[in-house]
């Protein structure tokens, strides 16, 4: 073993290291940047939830019960008429609802009368854990307050999802669209880069192919196994991994094979920056770690930093997350007006990815 | 009267930030013949190929080629290009690779492929995956996909680099029936030996044309032997005016 030699090979690669900048870059800025990410995510903690109690009976035995509720340190209680709570869940203004209902006092005491009505939203993942934290808490403090009551267990209704709902299939929608947008953009963007890498892009350049032929021949060539790898992995969501689900399959795959288009664009945009193929794993940290993060997918958008939520929503990820939830837990279509957004985002970000990817093969060939 | 000249520049230029790799180029191809763009490494021979394709605008001044201002898409159908690079997909098949290039130019007709594809003698190997063929192979099946549809005018850059010499006496022996037919080729080259075989040759340095005209004339002209040690005369005139362009 020649210790010379050994240095000779670590110092060419240190040398190719100083001249390569953009790594460099990404050894010192990537690590700063997505930790600090996690660590505020992380340390944002879950809201309280907004809980709706509707007082239908007054009794004492009631009033005590409410107050209770309105103790429990997770939640955040709001008084409201029957009459509005459902349209209040439905419009995400409320996580779930506590119907105390008239004849909730005879319950109590074994007198027949109605039991507590719990409407649980359903969406998220956390609220049906949350509430009946909560709810166990309030009604164990007040059966320790009140030795003769025997609080019989509440009617549970679900807006959305249902109690068979595992953690699984809350995150499901989100993954699908996350490995379809990986997997597409890493297919394209090492796909492109080799015509350019093989010199076939300069034959592409000097033959009659317009540059707009160009992009959308890509687009065509790509989108077809772009489409093939969404729906495997939907399908195999679906049928193998079993996800709970609601809504249309085929609405599913249109947004991830919307999403999926975009992805191609944006693959063969950012791969006229690289060189080779390592620099197009280079840009995985700023094209996927952000959306994972930012995207809605672990943290609610709405309780991040203004400029985070902001960032969130240009992210084409966000939208994809946002209209497979509404389709794949809530069971909406494409007639639900927020949906037809999300969907309209998508189509935006897909188009715009077109004329960057345009512009980049312009400066691909200068 | 002289035939309309199927190249014309008039003070092409292009810089690449303090580079300037063509220098206010006027030159002029005639119709079916070889012209020769002879140079060292970094003369410009490349970017002048590509500037004339029209895959690189011009920083200033003009080219017509076909007798259509570059860049003109109409007339890449009739011009053929061989890059550098051996420029081929290495999972496609022999066949395949010609199909595809004859296709973008609207020329994908089976006896077209087939003849360019025996033309340059890989008919036996037609149906094999490029990535199976030794280095000189892929340079006639290079060539293959820069003729397929028909060219009228044939830019060639370094079509012989790797390439063994009976391969390249092949090679010639091609371009010279394919002149024959009429077809204009533009060859880069550094070989002094193909420079011979070209109808008129430029000799190019720092993007300049140093001197023009046959093999004889510029040997006579510089008043040398071989055209390797008049390259050399003309280069070392450059700027002081010492030889007659």
């Amino acid at each position: 073993m020649n210790a010379g030699r050994i240095a000779t090979l670590a110092l060419r690669i240190a040398l190719q290291f100083r001249r390569d900048h953009r790594t460099v870059g990404l050894i010192v800025v990537v690590p700063m940047v997505v930790l600090s990410l996690l660590s505020y995510l992380i340390r944002l903690g879950a809201s309280e939830l907004p809980l709706g109690i509707v007082q239908e009976d007054r009794s004492p035995i009631a009033q005590r019960l409410v107050e209770q509720l309105r103790q429990v340190e997770i939640f955040e209680v709001r008084e409201v008429a029957r009459q509005e709570l459902d349209a209040l869940l439905r419009e995400g203004r409320l996580e779930a609802g506590i119907v105390v209902p008239e004849g909730f006092a005879r319950s109590v005491v074994g007198q027949g009368g109605d039991r507590l009505l719990v409407i649980v939203e359903g969406s998220r993942s956390r609220t049906a854990p949350m509430l009946f934290q909560g709810l166990n808490q309030a009604m164990a403090r007040l059966a320790a307050a009140q030795a003769d009551v025997r609080l019989a267990e509440p009617q549970v209704t679900y807006l959305y999802a249902g109690p068979q709902y595992q953690a699984i299939d809350y995150f499901a929608p989100t993954f699908i669209a996350l490995f379809a947008f990986f997997f597409v953009y890493l297919l394209t963007a090492v796909g492109f880069l080799r015509e350019r890498a093989f010199g076939t892009l300069e034959r592409l350049l000097a033959s009659p192919l317009t540059k707009m032929e160009m992009v959308l021949g890509y687009v065509t060539g790509f989108s077809f196994f772009a489409l093939l790898q969404s729906a495997i992995i939907l399908l195999f969501t679906v049928y193998v991994v079993r996800i709970e689900y609601a809504g249309n399959l085929l609405v599913v795959f249109l947004i991830v094979a919307l999403l999926a288009g975009g992805s191609v664009n944006l693959g063969i945009f950012l791969s006229t920056y690289a060189r080779n193929e390592f620099q197009v794993y280079q840009f995985l940290p700023l094209v996927i770690v952000p959306q994972a993060l930012l995207g809605g997918v672990f943290w609610p958008i709405p309780e991040m930093h203004p400029v985070l939520q902001w960032i969130a929503h240009v992210l084409p990820l966000t939208y994809a997350n946002f209209a497979l939830q509404e389709v794949m837990i809530k069971g909406e279509g494409v007639l639900k007006a927020s949906v037809a957004a999300d969907i309209g985002a998508m189509v935006l970000f897909g188009a715009l990815m077109v004329v960057l990817a345009s512009v980049g093969l312009r400066r691909a060939s200068a | 009267m002289h035939p309309t000249p199927v190249i014309q520049t008039r003070a092409l230029t292009r810089r690449f930030g303090r580079i300037t790799a063509v220098d206010q180029l006027d030159f002029q191809v005639e119709p079916g013949i070889t012209y020769g763009l002879l140079g060292p490494n970094g003369s410009g021979k490349t970017t002048l190929i590509r500037l004339l394709l029209g895959i690189l605008p011009a920083t200033a001044g003009e080219a017509h080629v076909l007798g259509r201002r570059v860049p003109d898409r109409s007339v890449r159908a009739q011009t053929g290009y061989m890059p550098q690079a051996t420029a081929l997909y290495e999972d496609l098949t022999v066949r395949e690779n010609v199909s595809f290039y004859a296709r973008l130019h609207d020329a994908a007709s089976a006896s077209h492929i087939s003849q360019a594809v025996g033309l340059v003698g890989l008919t036996e190997r037609a149906d094999d995956q490029v990535f199976t063929l030794s280095g000189g192979l892929k340079r006639r099946l290079s060539l293959a996909c820069a003729l397929v549809h028909g060219p009228a005018l044939l830019f060639l850059d370094e079509p012989t680099v790797g390439v063994d010499p009976q391969l390249r006496v092949q090679f010639w022996e091609h371009f010279r029936s394919l002149n024959q037919q009429g077809v204009t080729i533009l060859v880069s080259t550094h070989v002094m030996d193909e420079a011979e075989r070209c109808h008129r040759l430029g000799l190019l340095q720092d993007g300049r044309l140093l001197a023009e005209g046959s093999a004889q004339e510029l040997r006579q002209r510089s008043g040398k032997a071989t055209l390797e040690e008049a390259f050399l005369r003309f280069a070392e005139g450059h700027g002081n005016e010492g030889i007659p362009p």
